[in-house]
């Protein structure tokens, strides 16, 4: 890669200063982000190992449910199971709360407690209750697994976001400034090379002329 | 706030019991549902989140609200995990 100076620097000592004072924050906001990196990199491994963990477990219980269902229908038919969902069907609240993980906001899903159900007992089969059940706990088994692999895309764009930044800081905003610090220390030497070479000859000049 | 379902009509009457709200049984709903902010998970059934693949990935990268969930549907269809493409992105390796 090609060391580049930063554009429209002046090889001064003010600018070497200021150039230098950069160099230094640069290099602290490096070390920062890195180890903020590391710190989520950390949790993200946990949630990831919890989100196996869930999703092992609705999908199990989500079969479950299918089988169960797949009996009540044998047992009352399609069409009144059917209507039996329409007619009961009471629509549960997820109550959303956040949590901060290392500065990021993740998502925290509550299902609201089912209702007991509302149907008369004689009109339909244990199986449809077996059923309603299982269909219920998938769901709440769906919603822990919300929440799992929500925090895991919320975690993983920040982590994303900040590998980006480390490696813009690494790659190319320190090299950058290191080249320009050099550039402008070696014009400032060469400066006073000519300076003292300049002197040296007019000493050497007024001697010459006095003698 | 509530759940929405994308799927087929047995995933839909399955979470319609459970006590999911909003249900629909095909593709072209997705872009409504999403926009929904009633919403705060989205399920959708592996067989439709295949034809959703693109639109899944760009909402998980920009938005967050729904959420969305992948489950298997009645039928069982070979999917991608896209949860795992997001860690493979953030991490570069495979875990999990």
């Amino acid at each position: 890669m090609a060391k580049k100076v930063l554009e429209g620097v002046k090889p001064t000592r003010m600018e070497l200063l200021q150039m230098r004072k950069r160099k230094a924050l640069a290099m602290k906001g490096h070390q920062l982000l890195s180890e903020k990196r590391d710190a989520l990199v950390s949790s993200f491994f946990d949630l990831i190992r919890k989100r196996k963990e869930k999703r092992e477990e609705a999908e199990g219980i989500i079969n479950e449910a299918f089988k169960t269902l797949a009996r009540a229908e044998m047992v009352m038919g399609e069409e009144k199971v059917r209507q039996m969902a329409d007619k009961i069907s009471k629509e549960r609240e997820i109550k959303v709360s956040k949590k901060n993980v290392m500065g990021v906001t993740t998502p925290q899903f509550e299902i609201g407690e089912a209702m007991p159900l509302s149907y008369s007992v004689f009109s339909t089969f244990s199986e449809f209750d077996e059923s309603v059940r299982k269909a219920r706990e998938a769901l709440n088994k769906i919603v822990e697994l919300a929440e799992a692999e929500g925090s895991i895309q919320m975690l993983g764009r920040e982590i994303e976001k900040t590998k980006r930044r480390v490696n813009a800081l690494e790659y190319i905003f320190i090299p950058r400034l290191v080249a320009t610090i050099s550039y402008i220390e070696r014009q400032l030497e060469e400066r006073e090379r000519e300076d003292f070479f300049r002197r040296k000859r007019i000493k050497a000049l007024l001697e010459q002329h006095e003698a | 706030m509530k759940v929405g379902v994308i799927g087929d009509e047995d995933t839909i009457a399955l979470l319609k019991l459970a006590g999911a709200s909003k249900f629909a049984s095909n593709i072209e709903k997705f872009d409504e549902m999403v926009r929904d902010e009633e919403l705060a998970i989205l399920v959708i059934t592996d067989e439709f989140a295949e034809k959703l693949r693109e639109k899944i990935v760009m909402h998980r990268l920009q938005k967050e609200f729904p959420f969305i969930v992948e489950i298997p549907g009645k039928k069982k269809v070979e999917k991608e995990d896209t949860i795992k493409k997001i860690i493979v992105r953030a991490v570069g390796v495979e875990v999990g």
